[in-house]
């Protein structure tokens, strides 16, 4: 199967601007530099820190924007076009306000914080994230596969993953060994998925 | 003329004709009776095998109606074949032993629990004067039954064991304490209607509600209790919802007969539906009257008994039916909560009461 | 049976699934028993994984829609929905009001749907088989609705980016006021049957309770979050397209448990009834869909949508790079959150109540593998 190219130069990290609105000052103040971008959006806060200290951080939100009783949305990983991101999503149970926490890792040696023992809801997209872009999650109580077989080799959600077409829990497709058997002619149109 | 007269009249036929041919008539009579046990174990089974066959096509077609929708229609007319087009099927079947089973075991379960369950039936008096082995009833019909009732678990403990299946073990273990424990009520009811009638034999009980249905037991009001003990307790020992823990399909996948397929399934299956009737037949006697006509002694109908005993006894099936499509499943420590925190008591208080009406004339 | 083990007992590990009859699919849950008590549960879960996260990043976002339908496969009108909503906000576009009132009226119908089964699945788990298929015959005549106007019975790949597929037939909105007159006059029998049972009752109060904070901190939503007390619904708490206009209550039980969770769901029933009826009587004339461009480019950005499926909060995450198909696309699958706390739920209870707990939580296989 082609790979998709590369990502346009558009990728949607170059639009945020990073910088720290006023009414976080105090968090940053505590996180200093490791804390890389909050903002206000339309749907509720949106921070950026470090990934190593993303539980500390979301433990320092309970006190403030998280106040209130708030329900552990979601937890996913992106890839952008220099690094992962892994993101973090609350919402508060009252009112409509989502809060957003992300952080950013590189990509050869990703690793995060994990909220797991926090909010166990965590556990499990956790454990599907660190899978499907192989982040290493620190602090995780049970980081065995979720989804895929133990032993599955590969990030499946990374751009550059390629389908492991011997992989040993896929049977041979007599389709792709021998084509011209199997349909009676030769296949017709190949490659036209890109 | 009662089932039991016309077996006279063949016997009689049998010993003239073996002393025509020059039989000893003692040796006539000992073959005589060897024959009649012979027939009447092939009765037994027989009867099993058709209460079987009538029960699952009415079992489908009573769920059908209760659930709005048709039941089998496809095989003869309104579906009549089904049960049959069934049987061939099991029968067709490949018999599948579980790798790791215990062969004789897993091949002994249902031949154990058919064979209780075809053994119970040799003492139930089908008219008057008449149970399938003539002399059967010994004056202990009732120990004997509930002597022989208690051994159909070890068909399922032995099957649930044999499976080598770890839900199978699960499903032998529930039917095991369930059905000790719902032995008891059932045995307390019993005792009741034992001291009412004065005797072991059930038989002797229904000649002792001779009359129209004013004499019956179930309109004694101190044979209230154990006519609901009994009833309860029987749904439970042949294991219908809500009581069907050993099997209860939504947890156990079924139970003890998870591993069984073919024939030894149908035996299963077959032994189920005859311990249906089983209790059926038996609730009636104890307290329906068994073959007696609800119109009086002798019956103004002249309708042999045994079509009394079968439709009470289709009576009681029809109620159980309707309760199995009805209601959820008790959990195992519900049910056997309810066995011995409320009806073992229940039972005792029935006895009491019962030993009260005695002592003061009532009965 | 050796001499040492005599008067010991064992813990007892069983396989349950992934082709046992309970688990709603192909869930797989190692239990360890001690006799019949569960002392851990360790749900495995994948078997139905189908990279439907990987496959958007391959298609445009038009063709990506039939695939929406297929993951919670009992509730693909919401998941279409959400989808759409991601898309056009993602994109700019505003759908027409007769729009906005059909996909509202679908959403409802297929939490209809989607409760009904619940019903009977959890009558037919705990051993109640009847109020299954009289769940299944009501469900049916909003199965013959959705039919008629989509062409299909589960997945029905209906909505568009922009508007419909269609409009609604002549006669449709007459057989669906019919629908739910015969709806509105059966879930009182499905109380009497299942819900007022005093064995049903035995067998759901005080089985797999969780409190509010546990429950909120494990991600519960939708009827599971609300049978805990917490009166979490997007529908009032987004209010997103006509839901506000709309006169109808958020269920709340208190108490956590199974019971609880089969309440909201029983007074549900009742609430999108009444629901469905409102929009009916104020459905407005007019187009269903706007002009969409051939191919949908839509600009660089990312969007968190969700809604209120029947199984809880539905989120759709899209990342787009500005090019004609999802850079990245991820599923906020209510299921996937309702079933991590199994283990939490009936640990120390008994086996069977495993079932009537895996039952309630009401999840599809297909919502938590995606």
């Amino acid at each position: 199967m082609p790979e998709q190219e590369a990502p346009q130069p558009a990728a949607p990290e170059a639009e945020r601007v990073p910088g720290i609105e006023p009414a976080f000052a105090a968090l940053a103040e505590r996180f200093g530099d490791e804390l890389v971008a909050a903002r206000k959006t339309a749907d509720g806060p949106d921070f950026t820190v470090a990934p190593a200290r993303l539980a500390d951080f979301v433990a320092a939100l309970r006190e403030s924007v998280l106040a209130e009783p708030h329900l552990f949305v979601d937890a996913c990983g992106v890839e952008r076009e220099t690094a992962l991101e892994v993101v973090y999503r609350f919402s508060l149970v009252s009112r409509r306000e989502i809060v957003t926490v992300r952080a950013h890792m590189p990509k050869d040696k990703p690793a995060v914080a994990s909220l797991a023992v926090m909010y166990p809801g965590a556990r499990w997209p956790e454990r599907e994230y660190a899978e499907m872009f192989g982040i290493t999650v620190t602090g995780h109580p049970d980081m065995r596969h979720l989804l895929l077989p133990e032993g599955w080799v590969g990030h499946p959600l990374r751009k550059d993953y390629v389908y492991p077409l011997d992989h040993p829990y896929l049977a041979p497709d007599p389709l792709r060994e021998d084509p011209v058997r199997v349909l009676g002619h030769a296949p017709e149109g190949e490659g036209e998925e890109s | 003329m009662s089932i039991h007269t016309i077996g006279v009249i063949i016997k009689d036929w049998l010993i003239g004709l073996l002393a025509g041919w020059g039989v000893p008539v003692e040796l006539s009579r000992l073959l005589i009776e060897v024959l009649t046990w012979a027939v009447g174990a092939a009765l037994c089974i027989i009867a099993i095998m058709l209460a079987a066959l009538v029960f699952i096509y009415l079992e489908r077609k009573v769920s059908g109606y209760i659930q709005s929708r048709l039941g089998p229609t496809r095989c003869g007319p309104v579906g009549i074949l089904q049960s049959f087009v069934d049987v061939i099927k099991l029968l067709l079947k490949e018999d599948i032993v579980p790798a790791e089973a215990d062969r004789v075991l897993h091949t002994i379960g249902p031949i154990l629990f058919l064979a209780v369950s075809a053994l119970a039936y040799v003492v139930v008096p089908w008219d008057e004067g008449g149970t399938v082995a003539g002399k059967v009833d010994a004056g202990v019909g009732v120990l004997f039954m509930a002597a022989v009732g208690s051994m159909g678990l070890i068909g399922i403990v032995v099957g649930g064991w044999g499976s080598n299946n770890k839900w199978s073990l699960l499903g032998a273990i529930r039917g095991a304490a369930q059905m000790v424990s719902y032995e008891i009520p059932m045995l307390l009811a019993l005792m009741c209607v034992v001291l009412q009638a004065e005797t072991l034999s059930l038989a002797g009980i229904v000649e002792d509600q001779k009359g129209s249905i004013i004499a019956w037991n179930f309109l004694r009001p101190w044979m209230w209790l154990p006519v609901v003990l009994f009833l309860i307790s029987g749904v439970a020992e042949i294991n219908r919802t809500p009581f069907d823990i050993p099997e209860a399909e939504s947890e156990l996948v079924s139970g003890f007969h998870t591993e069984y397929t073919g024939m030894k399934f149908a035996l299963f299956f077959l032994a189920e539906y005859g311990n249906l009737l089983l209790v059926a037949l038996i609730f009636s006697v104890l307290f329906l009257g068994g073959w007696l006509s609800p119109f009086g002694y002798p019956d103004p109908l002249r309708l042999p008994g045994i079509i009394w005993l079968l439709a009470k006894s289709l009576l009681i099936v029809l109620i159980v039916m309707w309760v199995r499509w009805t209601l959820p499943r008790l959990r195992v420590d519900q049910l056997m909560g309810l066995a011995w925190k409320l009806m073992i008591p229940a039972g005792f208080v029935a006895l009491g009461v019962m030993c009260a009406v005695i002592m003061l004339g009532w009965a | 049976m050796n001499e040492a083990n005599v008067g010991t007992t064992d813990q007892l590990i069983v396989n349950m699934g992934p082709q046992h009859p309970s688990t709603h699919g192909v869930l797989r849950v190692a239990l360890t028993l001690d006799g019949e008590r569960v002392v851990s549960a360790d749900p495995d879960i994948g078997y139905l994984h189908s990279s439907m996260e990987k496959i958007a990043e391959r298609l445009d976002y038009r063709q990506y829609i039939s695939y929406t339908d297929r993951f919670d496969y009992l509730g693909a009108m919401c998941n279409e929905w959400v989808f759409v909503r991601a898309v056009e906000r993602l994109a700019g576009i505003e759908v027409t009001p007769r729009c906005e009132h059909i996909r509202l009226l679908m959403a409802e119908l297929n939490r209809l749907a989607s409760h009904l089964l619940y019903f009977g699945a959890m009558g037919i788990d705990t051993g109640a088989t009847t109020v299954f298929l009289y769940c299944f015959r009501e469900r049916e005549l909003i199965l013959d609705l959705f039919e008629w106007v989509s062409g299909q019975r589960l997945l029905y790949n209906f909505l568009r980016v922009g508007g419909l597929r269609n409009d609604l037939p002549d006669g449709w909105v007459e057989q669906c006021h019919a629908a739910m007159d015969a709806l509105a006059s059966r879930v009182d029998e499905y109380d009497t049957l299942l819900s007022e049972n005093r064995i049903f009752i035995a067998r759901t109060r005080g089985i797999g309770a969780i409190t509010a904070e546990e429950a909120l901190a494990y991600g519960f939503s939708g009827p599971c979050l609300r049978g805990c007390g917490v009166p979490y619904d997007l529908r009032r708490v987004d209010g997103y397209s006509l839901y506000p206009e709309l006169d109808f209550e958020v269920c709340v039980e208190e108490g956590g448990d199974c019971l609880s969770r089969h309440m909201v769901r029983s007074r549900e029933l009742r609430e999108s009834i009444k629901i469905v009826r409102q929009v009916l009587a104020r459905l407005p004339e007019g187009e269903v869909n706007v002009p969409v461009p051939r191919r949908l480019k839509v600009e660089p950005g990312e969007v968190y949508e969700r809604i209120e499926s029947p199984r809880g909060e539905l989120g759709c995450y899209l990342v787009s790079d500005g090019s004609d198909k999802p850079w990245r696309m991820h599923w906020r699958a209510p299921s996937f959150y309702n079933l991590a706390p199994l283990d939490r739920l009936c640990r120390g209870h008994w086996m069977a109540d495993m079932v009537a707990v895996i039952a309630s939580t009401d999840i599809v296989l297909g919502d938590v593998d995606r």
